[in-house]
């Protein structure tokens, strides 16, 4: 059986207190090996929905499973941002002080810590 | 003076005159004015050559003398008045030991004070309690401030607390700006380096590291200019001293308790700069933070 990897049930988000809501109830499925585009013109919530997925924000309601972990459950999502889930920006965000190869091994530090 | 000679329990009384005369490069140069019999009461003990019995003559506190390289013998001039150093005292006391003495008279002629002094220095006589004789004067001459040691001249100079205030003034207005310059630069590196926040807690950096982050860069801002700070007041210092006006009212203090004091207050000011500018970068969720234009 396919492993259901990204489970979201009723999810609402809105902004500047309620007056703009950028998600009203999104449920969605992914299956392991599913290859998903999520698709929709600016502002229709996109980069929200996936900022929530990968545990950078947090719902106002609704459910967010992934790998099954209940994000809305968990305390603190530093530690699944650290190990569970990797994020490519829209933009590049890349912190300009440091070098290319040092941007790139920013993550693997924060691993080698928290593995430590 | 003769009133307060007269007074029970005082057994003599002397009184002393200060002036102002330009020195060589000396604009402002403390000579004090004194009769010469009165110079053991004033606590002036000659250390070298004898003390002035002429109008015309001089003696110099031990630290003038070094600074401007005089012996007994040569002559000073003090505006258009010639002198003759007879001697060389010390006091104890390095404001009198930065200047010199001339017979009383001498100098209210100068000043045009005839029959002015500025202080007058009592010997009361033995067994009698001081605080007994101080209230005697005062209850007499409610005018006048009695003063137990030099050490209490603090106390009762109105100008020496108004310069001590000024001093506390001005210390507290460098310690406000400092820590306002600290507190801007650390919120200016903050909203600058939003997006970069939000980078790292996206990455899972926690919320403690950040802070930790924010207040280390803090501390490293704060000792780097307490460092450079430290160094340009000596530079100043030292440039100040090189003005002969500066060099004739002021001594620079080297004592450790005042670069610890300062190092404190310095280090305890721009951690407090930092504390609110952490506390706001940390409170930052990673998507507000890379929202953040």
């Amino acid at each position: 059986m396919v492993r259901k990897i990204v489970d979201v049930q009723d999810l609402v988000k809105t902004y500047e207190n309620g007056r703009v809501k950028a998600l009203n109830g999104v449920n969605l499925e992914v299956y392991e090996g599913d290859f998903i585009a999520i698709m929709g013109p600016s502002g229709s919530g996109k980069t929200t929905l996936l900022n929530i997925i990968g545990g950078l924000d947090r719902p106002d309601s609704g459910k967010v499973i992934v790998d099954d972990i209940n994000l809305c459950e968990v305390k603190n999502l530093d530690e699944f941002r650290a190990k569970t889930v990797g994020f490519v920006f829209q933009l590049h965000n890349l912190i300009p002080v440091l070098t290319a190869s040092e941007n790139v091994q920013i993550p693997m530090f924060e691993q080698c810590i928290l593995s430590t | 003076m003769d009133e307060i000679e007269e007074l029970e329990h005082v057994k003599k009384a002397a009184g002393v005159a200060i002036g102002l005369v330009s020195l060589r490069d000396r604009p402002y140069f403390l000579v004090l004015g004194v009769e010469e019999e009165d110079l053991p009461l004033v606590g002036i003990n000659i250390v070298s050559g004898t003390a002035f019995s002429q109008e015309d003559e001089v003696i110099v506190g031990e630290i003038a003398a070094k600074e401007l390289d005089v012996e007994v013998g040569e002559r000073l001039s003090f505006g258009e008045e010639e002198f003759t150093v007879t001697g060389i005292f010390e006091t104890g006391n390095p404001y009198f030991d930065k200047g010199a003495v001339i017979p009383l008279r001498k100098l209210q002629n100068m000043m045009k004070l005839e029959g002015y002094v500025m202080m007058i220095y009592v010997d009361l006589e033995e067994g009698t309690d001081i605080e007994e004789g101080c209230w005697l004067i005062e209850e007499m001459y409610p005018d006048l401030v009695t003063i137990k040691s030099v050490a209490e001249f603090s106390e009762v100079d109105r100008s020496l607390e108004i310069m001590s205030s000024l001093s506390q003034g001005v210390s507290l207005l460098a310690i406000l700006i400092g820590g306002l310059g600290v507190m801007n630069t650390m919120m200016m590196s903050v909203y600058e380096r939003t997006r970069e926040i939000g980078v790292l807690r996206a990455l899972g950096w926690k919320r403690r590291r950040v802070l930790a982050m924010i207040l280390g860069e803090s501390i490293v801002l704060c000792l780097f200019s307490i460092l450079l700070g430290t160094l340009l007041g000596l530079i100043a210092i030292k440039l100040l001293m090189l003005s002969p006006i500066i060099r004739g009212f002021f001594e620079p203090m080297w004592a450790t308790d005042i670069f610890v004091n300062s190092f404190i207050v310095a280090f305890t000011v721009g951690l407090i700069g930092g504390l609110y500018p952490a506390y706001r970068a940390c409170k930052l969720s990673p998507a507000e933070a890379l929202r953040y234009e």
